[in-house]
């Protein structure tokens, strides 16, 4: 009787758990937005990926000439000077990681945007929202790399201006 | 094909037969050779002619390498463009790649890109440091940072929010 319960119970729980997961996930009203605007959300997903990609190329290569035409060889001249500080290797290091994180973050971020792109929003809303949430986690891993690579050269710039009043 | 050579091999079996019986027949005879001629002749009556190989059409040597050679040459490049591709994939470059169709730059962005441009500079490894050699290094370095700053708002988060792409936001789902 006890087990005939137990079933009773844990039937019920299920029933009335699995529509809140559904609409935990998505709302209705986002899921119908999502297909109606299904055509306009992929027009905008495209613009984002070009402005995107533009974005990296710009900056990726201020980054390489930053780093490879003015941090490295001021580095290597302070050195050959005697006037080298552990801050500047460090910030050397630190601009050179971030760089390779940016270069591999934006990869993994345009592999999931680009999924997102080619995904049916029509037929699939929820895996599509799932997918764009997704996106934006990787966006914003790219978004901080840019943030401490402006992060790093400033303090490169500072770092220089110091070595710059030791000379007067 | 098979049933043709077969029929025929019968029959040479059967024509081989009729020989030995002549030839046997020939030694027995006083009228030897004159008999062994006339049989021959009736053999040579009985014998189906044989087929011309020249029915088929014939590749020569040189034709059938330049074939092999055009194969093979094709299947090489086949599998090395494939190779290219996956490799141009799968290292991410094909996101850096901005002469794809739809990822084109636009024209006014290429005269807006050449007009923002810093100067070339390159500084040295080597030699003494003064400070006039690092001013006019924190001058360069500076264009560098302004062309580089002049990007505004690079993969700016509020690009994916749900009110730019027109999805209602979650807080009115309780509604």
């Amino acid at each position: 009787m006890k087990k005939i319960g137990l079933i009773f119970y844990c039937i019920t729980f299920m029933l009335i758990c699995q529509p809140i997961g559904v609409v935990g996930a998505i709302s209705e009203q986002q899921s119908a937005a999502i297909i109606d605007h299904c055509n306009a959300i992929k027009d905008t997903l495209h613009k984002t990926q070009k402005d995107d990609s533009k974005a990296r190329v710009y900056l990726g290569g201020y980054y390489e000439t930053i780093l490879s035409k003015f941090v490295i060889p001021m580095n290597v001249r302070l050195v050959e000077n005697s006037l080298s500080s552990a801050d500047l290797v460090e910030n050397q290091n630190e601009i050179s990681t971030n760089k390779t994180k940016f270069n591999d973050d934006f990869v993994n971020y345009q592999r999931e945007l680009e999924t997102l792109v080619n995904m049916d929003c029509k037929a699939q809303p929820e895996d599509f929202y799932k997918k764009l949430n997704e996106v934006r986690e990787k966006r914003k891993s790219v978004s901080k790399d840019v943030r401490e690579l402006g992060g790093g050269i400033s303090d490169q710039v500072n770092l220089i201006k110091k070595v710059r009043e030791e000379l007067k | 094909m098979r049933k043709i050579s077969n029929k025929r091999k019968t029959e040479v079996d059967k024509t081989d037969t009729k020989v030995a019986g002549v030839k046997s027949a020939g030694v027995k005879t006083t009228r030897g050779k004159s008999a062994r001629t006339k049989a021959n002749d009736k053999i040579k009556v009985s014998l189906p002619e044989p087929k011309k190989k020249e029915e088929r059409p014939k590749i020569s040597r040189g034709g059938r390498n330049l074939i092999i050679l055009g194969v093979g040459s094709t299947l090489i490049a086949l599998l090395t463009t494939t190779i290219g591709l996956a490799i141009y994939h799968l290292s991410g470059d094909i996101y850096l790649d901005r002469s794809r169709p739809g990822f084109l730059p636009d024209k006014e962005e290429v005269e807006e890109e050449a007009e923002n441009e810093p100067e070339e500079y390159n500084f040295e490894k080597s030699g003494k440091l003064t400070g006039e050699i690092v001013d006019e290094y924190l001058k360069h370095l500076d264009e560098e940072v302004k062309a580089m700053n002049a990007y505004e708002k690079p993969f700016d988060e509020g690009a994916l929010t749900d009110e730019r792409l027109g999805i209602p936001k979650e807080e009115e789902k309780s509604e």
